[in-house]
């Protein structure tokens, strides 16, 4: 097994053995082209294609489940304020509302679409950052010619992000030990003692960020204006292919979305 | 010899503090020297170790009067990037110095900061990682390695880094015994090697006297004494005024001068078992030894039950395997083996916060499995190794009052409760200070106390006087102590053998996640195979009376009374 920035993979998982400029490419790709596709069909076709595959490269599924508080609570927000705030013109109203705005049929459709693309960038960031370890970060970066600082910051962001979900179940977990029980009583009760969570992290993430500053002058960072590697990771025809489909995907979408209407939402834009 | 460190007259103040850190202090140390930095909780030596590596004043806000040169540098006008091409540091902790995600990495990352050509770096990980035992968990995350086997990493890095000056803040405390051994003698051969100067601040005196040329001893911000180790412990009044401890052999060898009311022998007192095998062999006979009792039987009912429990981590590692274990009411259980040998995992697994993958873990006759952590805990109380894991309340006295509120305690009652376990673990006067300005032994005292509070029956607890000085681990094994002689269950891992030879009744050795010996403390302190297997070593003075005498002592009391000079 791996340990990536959130999970542990089996190392035969073939997203694992990407290069580190492909897993980066494929994060952007997928976010893009979320962003880009305002088709539901489009968009539903590529989630289902996202969901099925999660199997097939040994990254389990139960990782969406961890964030579906998180999804549902998004979702609602935008139904909500499409169904509530919006004069999306539609062949049906199917509801007026008295402060001026109403649902129509393609108010419906437009929220479904705009809740596709979130879960899309969703499952497809999870997707990849479940195979994402800080070495692909700064050595994928690095390759696309961005300087080691940046690169590594970037790495180092999300490495604290790990960490802090390690530390929230350290805290919570001594809580535990402490008589709390975070699984019974009301939605409100358990908001409360999951509230209780926040100084203690806090504390701990203040005292990791004020130490971790002369933890890596202590190591040595900026030590030297050239920095030597460890690994390498020489790109194979199959690799440069790959990121030639995927830059040119990335663009001739964003072609097709400017230049045409295949890619846009039906109706739009909205008059 | 060139200088390596000189430190003139140092003063030192955090920014938040209203009192000195450091006072007054002077130190020359030599290029090529081995120096030992030794004192209790607070004397200021992790202060030290940052002013010589010139984080201090550099990296931290504060108030700094005196000088502090490193190889002939001030280090108050030298950018801290420029002291680090000669000065390496291990902190203390080392879940705070990980910056990547896998040993080797790790390892990586200082040198290719130092622009190490990439085949002498791979040469370089590998006879570190070869050197402090983990070359096989290279590709393993570090943070999720046991405290012995990050220190190891930490370790590891310093070595491929080779700095001229080598600071290390307690980088032992979390290995087993013949672990701390290897570093010692690996350190003493890089310094003979590389003409390295190396400090290291660390509580155990009996490896440092094999190894340090000289010793420094500080309390409350001061150097008490310093010198070579003769010198240091010439004269046993003035180790006992200032309470440096002193290594087993060498206070039993005092107190054997003192009893018999013999004479000081010249060459100074004996700081080693084979210079005291020296020093008395043939002078010594075997004493009345009242008969030596090797067991206790009379315990109450099975409180923890484990019936052939495995437990598999999700990254595949196996950390037990098939245990079967029962522990009895009034037990005081040992949990002793090499770093990873599972012990961490195991007292998981009896307190439910890791549920066996294969096999069952009984609470007072309930299936873990079917019981929440939280519902375990008011019977079975945790003290994590680390404090700072636990301790999540602004101040001392809501640490204390956290559990009794989930239990639904009226206020006076928990006014009461939280009043009296301060009063237990002498934390009084101190309810309304915040846990993080509290010292290391204070916030491990307070770690217990706010367990107590919660009057479970049966106390588990994991290393805990990991990186305390020898005091305060005594202060709380005594506390552990009088708890088990008042009715209450301990179990506890540590690697601290002169401390498991005083209090335990019993003891489980543990490798490679199996049970490999259980049995009454006398018996497993005189099983040197075994130990040696477990990476352990009796204690010092146990050893000596099986080499001197046949018999194995456990405490320098009952190895006194086995002697007739």
């Amino acid at each position: 097994m791996v340990k990536t920035f959130f999970l542990h993979i089996e190392d035969n998982s073939p997203l694992i053995k990407l290069h580190p400029v492909l897993k980066i490419l494929l994060l952007i790709v997928i976010n893009i082209e979320a962003w880009i596709i305002e088709s539901p069909l489009i968009l539903l076709i590529v989630l289902t294609v996202m969901i099925l595959s999660f199997k097939p490269l040994k990254v389990p599924l139960s990782r969406i489940a961890r964030f579906l508080l998180f999804a549902v609570m998004i979702v609602q927000a935008i139904a909500f304020s499409y169904l509530l705030g919006s004069t999306i013109p539609g062949n049906i109203v199917l509801l007026k509302l008295p402060w001026g705005t109403y649902v129509s049929d393609m108010t419906l459709l437009y929220a479904f679409t705009m809740i596709l693309r979130f879960l899309t960038m969703l499952v497809g960031s999870t997707l990849i950052l479940a195979v994402m370890r800080d070495v692909d970060i700064t050595y994928g970066l690095i390759s696309m010619k961005v300087p080691f600082s940046i690169a590594f910051t970037i790495s180092l962001a999300f490495r604290m992000a790990s960490i802090f979900l390690e530390d929230y179940f350290k805290v919570r977990d001594s809580m535990a030990l402490r008589g709390t029980n975070f699984s019974s009583g009301s939605i409100f009760e358990k908001a409360n003692k999951y509230s209780r969570l926040a100084v203690p992290l806090m504390v701990l993430g203040v005292r990791r960020m004020m130490e971790l500053t002369y933890i890596l002058e202590a190591k040595g960072l900026g030590l030297r204006k050239k920095r030597t590697y460890l690994y390498q990771f020489p790109l194979k025809a199959s690799e440069k292919l790959a990121i030639v489909v995927l830059t040119s995907l990335m663009c001739l979408s964003i072609v097709a979305k400017v230049s045409s209407r295949l890619l846009s939402f039906p109706g739009w834009p909205f008059v | 010899m060139t200088r390596a460190i000189k430190i003139e007259n140092l003063w030192w103040k955090y920014e938040a503090s209203e009192t000195w850190t450091l006072k007054g202090i002077s130190i020359e140390i030599e290029q090529g020297e081995f120096v030992g930095v030794m004192g209790p909780s607070g004397a200021g030596k992790t202060t030290l170790c940052l002013c010589m590596a010139g984080i201090i004043p550099n990296a931290v806000k504060g108030d700094m009067r005196g000088n502090v040169e490193v190889l002939g540098k001030d280090t108050r006008g030298t950018p801290l990037s420029e002291i680090m091409k000669d000065v390496g540091i291990v902190f203390q902790d080392p879940d705070m110095q990980f910056v990547t995600m896998r040993v080797i990495d790790e390892v990586a990352f200082v040198l290719e900061n130092q622009g190490v050509p990439r085949q002498d770096m791979i040469k370089r990980i590998d006879e570190a990682l070869t050197l402090v035992g983990m070359q096989d968990m290279k590709f393993k995350n570090p943070l999720e390695l046991s405290g012995g086997q990050k220190q190891r990493v930490a370790i590891a890095s310093m070595i491929a880094r080779r700095p001229k000056i080598m600071i290390f803040d307690e980088p032992t405390s979390d290995l087993d015994p013949q672990g701390k051994r290897k570093v010692f003698s690996i350190l003493s051969k890089l310094r003979d090697k590389y003409n390295l100067t190396i400090v290291l601040v660390c509580h155990e005196i009996e490896e440092l006297v094999k190894y340090a040329d000289k010793i420094i001893f500080m309390r409350k911000g001061e150097v008490i004494k310093e010198g070579s180790l003769k010198e240091m412990f010439n004269d046993s009044a003035i180790a006992e005024n200032n309470r440096i401890p002193l290594p087993q052999v060498t206070e039993l060898y005092y107190r054997l001068l003192k009893s018999r009311g013999l004479k000081f022998i010249e060459n100074g007192p004996p700081l080693t078992i084979e210079e005291f095998l020296t020093l008395f062999n043939g002078n010594v006979e075997k004493g009345r030894v009242k008969e030596i009792s090797y067991t206790r039987t009379h315990y109450g009912e099975v409180v923890l039950s484990l019936r052939g429990v495995s437990y598999t981590y999700p990254d595949g590692t196996k950390a037990i395997k098939g245990i079967n274990l029962d522990v009895r009411k009034g037990e005081f259980l040992v949990i002793v083996g090499p770093n990873g040998s599972g012990k961490t995992t195991l007292l998981k697994l009896m307190i439910g916060m890791l549920k066996p993958t294969k096999g069952v873990v009984r609470v007072f006759g309930t299936d873990t499995r079917e019981l929440s952590v939280s519902d375990v805990a008011f019977k079975v109380g945790f003290v994590y190794q680390n404090p700072d894991h636990q301790l999540f309340c602004n101040t001392v006295y809501e640490e204390c009052a956290y559990a009794l509120r989930n239990a639904g305690l009226d206020e006076n009652e928990i006014r009461y409760v939280v009043k009296e376990v301060l009063r237990q673990v002498e934390l009084q006067g101190l309810e309304e200070v915040p846990p993080y300005f509290l010292s290391k032994g204070q916030r491990q005292r307070l770690a217990i106390a706010a367990v107590l509070a919660m009057r479970p029956e049966v106390i588990v607890v994991d290393e805990p006087t990991t990186g305390q000085d020898y005091e305060q681990s005594q202060y709380i094994m005594d506390m552990l102590k009088s708890l088990n002689e008042n009715g209450r269950t301990i179990i506890m891992a540590t690697h601290n053998m002169r401390l498991v030879a005083e209090y335990a009744d019993r003891v489980i050795v543990l490798i490679d996640g199996k049970i490999v010996a259980d049995g009454p403390v006398r018996k497993i302190m005189s099983s040197l195979e075994l130990l040696e297997r477990a990476s352990l070593n009796p204690p010092q003075v146990t050893l000596l009376t099986l080499k001197l005498l046949g018999i194995p002592a456990l405490t320098i009391s009952e190895a006194l009374s086995m002697m007739v000079t």
